[in-house]
């Protein structure tokens, strides 16, 4: 070791969270390296990104206050459809209800609003390959490839919900659990079918498993087709274990 | 169970520590607008983990840990996709500190040759030029274990003929 402050040492300074070392009083490399830092951070926060940045963030917390007052399907499956070890027996009576569900989801899905992006956040994007138009209404035949970035985290896993409510796992095609985007070779490819359809996109540190996944958006899309107001669907299934989700309405025209 | 951050709790600490979340991210990035990007995903963190960073008696070595993880991430991210390892970092800004831009050519080659682990403890050590102590207690890994590590990458670096002038 070099004997000078180390950043944490010197951040901690900048911020007022410790005193300053008797080393600091004697080592002019450190002071001016302090300096700097106590400069850059003056600069920063009278960036006008600073600003939009915490706007950004309490908004998120807003969110998540909304998240959490609202029903989560995904803790509801987990906690009594996976069986445990002192209650083998409890998920069986899920059964018949998954059979039940799955015949609900006959029921078209009303189309959610559209996903809102933050800048440079992780999203799935459809770029139209004839044109480039990104996440345009399509038609029946288009040619569209997936764009998916997962930064700042690893890993992804993307559903798409069909208009009856059929989920299936769109990327990674083969697999049961979530991707790494940035191993990707080839963009993903597909052809578009009639109907809208809704891309769902769990972001995360580690690998995902898809079923629980698909499972929780599968009970979602049956619920949500039984309810009558708009916002009893508003809100993104969590996912345990996901740190971000995307969601992107994308319509499909009739015609070709 | 434990409570999450409040919104004007979240709003304190966004005024005091979001400018040095910046500097670093901005040191280890390169660029501004991925900085900002940091700085949002870092806050979105701690707010979803408001207890572990109440228990913290040095709140900096939570946000040092937090704010490494999501950079490394983003560059482990544009390391897969970006240019040749050798060549030049054109990501950087204009007017970027040499040693700045020295420390992070450094990381585009480590984040590829590194597992998440041991790239964490080079930025700690190579980067931020944390002591053996402070790099066990932000990465919260037994003395050994960091020891280990540690020795691990600067040899590799010394393969690589990338150790960083003292």
């Amino acid at each position: 070791m070099s004997g000078h402050l180390s950043r944490l040492a010197l951040d901690e300074l900048v911020v007022g969270d410790a005193a300053p070392p008797p080393h600091l009083a004697t080592c002019a490399a450190c002071q001016a390296k302090l300096a700097r830092l106590r400069d850059a951070a003056g600069a920063a926060r009278v960036a006008p990104e600073f600003a939009w940045t915490r706007s950004r963030v309490l908004a998120q917390h807003e969110e998540s206050a909304e998240e959490e007052a609202a029903f989560s399907w995904t803790r509801w499956f987990t906690r009594f459809v996976t069986p445990s070890r002192d209650s083998p027996r409890k998920w069986l009576w899920a059964v018949p209800l998954a059979a039940a569900l799955g015949l609900a989801s006959v029921v078209v899905l009303r189309e959610p609003p559209d996903g809102v992006r933050i800048k440079g956040g992780p999203f799935v994007s459809v770029v139209r390959q004839s044109d480039g138009a990104v996440d345009a209404t399509l038609s029946p035949g288009d040619v569209v490839t997936l764009s998916l970035k997962a930064a700042p985290y690893r890993y992804a896993l993307v559903f798409a919900t069909d208009a009856t409510g059929k989920v299936a796992l769109l990327w990674p095609s083969r697999g049961t659990q979530s991707g790494d985007p940035a191993a990707l070779v080839i963009p993903p490819t597909f052809i578009v079918t009639p109907g809208d359809f809704v891309l769902d996109a769990f972001f995360s540190d580690a690998p995902l498993p898809a079923e629980p996944g698909r499972a929780a958006l599968a009970i979602r899309a049956a619920v949500c087709a039984t309810r009558t107001q708009l916002s009893d669907c508003q809100f993104p299934a969590p996912l345990d274990g996901a740190a971000h989700h995307y969601r992107l309405a994308v319509p499909v025209s009739s015609g070709p | 169970m434990v409570r999450g951050l409040g919104a004007s709790e979240l709003a304190d600490l966004y005024e005091k520590y979001a400018p040095t979340v910046h500097g670093r991210a901005r040191t280890l990035l390169g660029r501004d607008s991925d900085a900002w990007d940091a700085v949002q995903e870092v806050f979105c963190r701690l707010l979803k983990s408001g207890g572990a960073f109440r228990a913290e008696a040095r709140p900096m070595t939570y946000i040092f840990q937090v704010t490494t993880h999501v950079c490394l991430n983003m560059l482990r991210s544009r390391a897969l996709k970006d240019v040749p390892w050798d060549a030049p970092d054109e990501t950087a800004e204009v007017g970027s500190d040499p040693q700045e831009v020295e420390a992070r050519n450094l990381l585009r080659v480590l984040a590829r040759e590194l597992d998440e682990r041991a790239l964490q403890i080079a930025t700690l050590h190579f980067v931020d030029a944390l002591t053996q102590e402070e790099i066990v207690e932000v990465v919260g890994l037994s003395r050994k274990t960091v020891g280990r590590e540690l020795e691990k990458v600067r040899s590799r670096a010394r393969e690589l003929a990338l150790e960083p002038r003292p």
